[in-house]
């Protein structure tokens, strides 16, 4: 229960008990309350008012399967919203071992300094000036950390977008391998770490000072169910191993709802080509492969190595909202080139989809043409290199569109849209629209619920309950530090059950079967309220006027949902 | 008639020899329907599986169309 404050102006840590109003939160609910209670709705993101916090799930650094989830919360530069990123990795178990509820990073360091937060393996904390990294990439940087702090180290990072403070700046992580390739993306908080001037959060993992789970006897015997419940369900125990993220593009394709060419249709033609079964046979022809353990306690594996022909490191992993983002959107049908794109994203320090878009706007407004993946390379390296075009295009597509004066710009708040048309799967619209970050895809995916023909994906009835729902749970599961992968299993009432006892057996208190739902709710009433006092309205809860006016091909429809329906999604 | 069936995925594995691109031809009787084609690839555990006939999900009392192309998924969830 350590709570690390960290003031960049004065260069001073504070080490303080929970605050009251805090206590029994963590992970995106305690990102969302304190960024709530303590920033100024209207202040400048990248300001010295704004605050960066990182706090693990409530479960992180437990022995429950697939925790090590970590929220970053600040004020958003990209959306102007609050914000909740959520990366795995290593570092949220390793907070959690250490038994630190949150770090909350203050105030601004002077401009051109630059600092490394450093905690130790018995969690003493220190800021350490940083200058020799100034405008290193992540793979170098980790490298050069990894050497000075040993191999059990966890790093979280910002690469040069961060340090431009660009809008589409991630914070990238290491995985298990110690490659920066996991990343808090959404929402330009690496430009919110870059305006503090924090290079680098870089923690040890040999901590043994987790928070006691009250009743440790019941807590492993619920850990085990819910593990079983996760090996049980066909997706998440054996799918995802085999075939990755990557294997849910063939069945979005097939559904008409992939976005493609800047969302001008809903199936690209020649998707085999990038499709998880042809990214599977390439890795198992050359090495690397699927079924790889990205984040700790991680029993699911839906990781990935991609090599080279020569069987060289390329990237880690290649996801389907990055094949989406720089393949679909972008037209470009070869994996060799979206695992080059996936790497510099994660080098440079950017958002892959937030990037992949701008990438795709700026193709479809002329820049370049659709499907010359050499010219999407030199997009990306001009944004590592900060020059004018590259600081556009390191701002998202919604600078990209004003730039280039174009209509086409699928993003809501400022936020990319995700690898779902929302004119063919009207329900991920529904959260697109409501959700308090902008458009995003782990705020509430339907994508199951129409794969198992709850509803009709392409009429506007139903859609606002079950975003209403997964909205929900979601923001609960990144309270909890539950991987959205592994809550899969949460389909079966007995995992649900046994994730209710984990919770209780944690903290020694019985809750009720609806104690996930109402964290949840609480979660997004506290983020609506920021989201409000910024100057937010309902009427920013809309599509842009192309996703209700221009027909998606192959079914030829808009999105349907009413601006009266949508304003009751979160009105609870 | 005739259909064509392609599987993704751990459902690749049930069918010796399978060829992605290719698929299986299948020529089934008229007016046969999802169930029935669900039986003929030995599925059964329906619920979790999905069957894709032009751009929508069908349930299993949905006729299948001759000369249609029907690709068969698990159930699957964002990420």
């Amino acid at each position: 229960m350590k709570f690390i404050r960290v003031d960049m102006s004065r260069k001073k840590i504070t080490l303080e008990d929970v605050p009251k109003p805090y206590l029994g939160l963590g992970g995106r609910s305690l990102t969302a309350t304190i960024v709530n209670a303590e920033v100024p709705p209207k202040c400048d993101p990248l300001g010295p008012e704004n605050k960066l916090i990182f706090a693990p799930g409530l479960l992180s650094g437990t022995n429950l399967v697939n925790t090590s989830r970590l929220s970053v919360g600040a004020k958003s530069p990209l959306t102007g919203t609050i914000k909740e990123s959520n990366a795995g990795g290593t570092i949220a178990a390793a907070l959690g071992h250490l038994g630190i509820t949150a770090i909350v990073v203050e105030g601004q360091a002077a401009k051109g300094e630059m600092f490394i937060l450093r905690i130790d393996e018995k969690g003493e904390t220190s800021l350490l000036p940083a200058k020799e990294f100034k405008g290193m990439r992540t793979y170098s940087l980790v490298d050069k950390l990894l050497k000075t702090y040993g191999n059990k180290t966890s790093v979280m990072c910002i690469g040069p977008a961060g340090e431009y403070l660009m809008k589409s700046a991630s914070i990238q992580t290491s995985d298990v391998d110690d490659h920066p390739c996991r990343a808090a993306g959404r929402g330009g908080l690496g430009a919110v770490m870059g305006s503090k001037g924090l290079k680098a959060l870089v923690v040890d993992r040999q901590g043994k000072s987790a928070d006691a789970v009250a009743d440790p006897e019941a807590f492993k015997e619920a850990a085990k169910t819910f593990a079983l419940k996760v090996k049980e369900n066909p997706f998440s125990g054996q799918f995802l191993a085999n075939v990755g993220t990557a294997g849910i593009l063939a069945a979005i394709n097939s559904m008409g709802a992939f976005p493609s060419y800047n969302a001008t249709k809903g199936v690209l033609p020649g998707w085999e080509s990038i499709s998880g079964e042809n990214l599977s046979k390439i890795m198992k022809e050359r090495g690397g492969g699927p079924g790889h353990m990205g984040c700790a306690q991680c029993i699911i594996h839906c990781s990935n190595v991609f090599v080279d022909k020569q069987g060289k490191y390329v990237t880690s992993s290649l996801e389907y909202e990055t094949i989406w983002a720089m393949g679909g959107m972008t037209g470009i049908k070869d994996l060799d080139t979206i695992a080059r794109l996936d790497f510099l994203c994660d080098d440079i320090g950017l958002d892959t989809m937030n990037t992949g878009v701008a990438i795709a706007v700026a193709m479809d407004a002329g820049y370049k043409k659709f499907e010359d993946g050499q010219a999407a390379i030199e997009m990306l390296e001009e944004i590592g290199k900060g020059t004018e075009m590259g600081k556009i295009l390191g701002d998202g597509p919604v600078a990209v569109g004003k730039h280039f004066k174009h209509h086409r710009i699928p993003a809501v708040k400022g936020q990319s849209i995700a690898a779902y048309d929302p004119r063919a799967m009207q329900g991920n619209g529904v959260t697109y629209a409501t959700s308090p970050m902008g458009a995003d895809h782990t705020a509430g995916n339907v994508m199951g619920h129409y794969m198992a023909k709850k509803l009709d994906p392409l009429k506007p009835e139903g859609q606002v309950a079950i975003s209403r729902g997964a909205q929900i749970a979601m923001a609960a599961m990144d309270s909890i530090g539950l991987c959205i992968l592994a809550a899969v299993a949460l389909a079966s009432p007995e995992a649900g059950a046994a994730l209710v006892k984990a919770l209780s057996a944690k903290i020694g208190a019985p809750l009720g079967a609806d104690a996930i739902s109402q964290l949840g709710m609480r979660t997004l009433k506290t983020e609506r309220e920021f989201n409000r006092k910024a100057g937010f309205t309902n009427k920013d809860d809309r599509l842009p006027e192309f996703f209700y006016k221009e027909k998606l091909p192959p079914h030829n429809t808009v999105f349907a949902v009413t601006d009266a329906d949508l304003d009751t999604t979160l009105a609870f | 008639m005739k259909i064509t069936v392609k599987l993704f995925g751990e459902l690749r594995k049930n069918i010796p020899a399978y060829q992605q691109d290719k698929g299986l031809e299948l020529e089934i009787p008229e007016g046969s329907k999802v169930a029935d084609l669900m039986a003929l690839l030995k599925i059964s555990n329906t619920r979790t599986i999905t069957a894709i006939m032009e751009g929508r999900v069908l349930a299993l009392e949905e006729k299948l169309s001759a000369g249609a192309l029907i690709n068969v998924f698990h159930v699957m969830y964002g990420g």
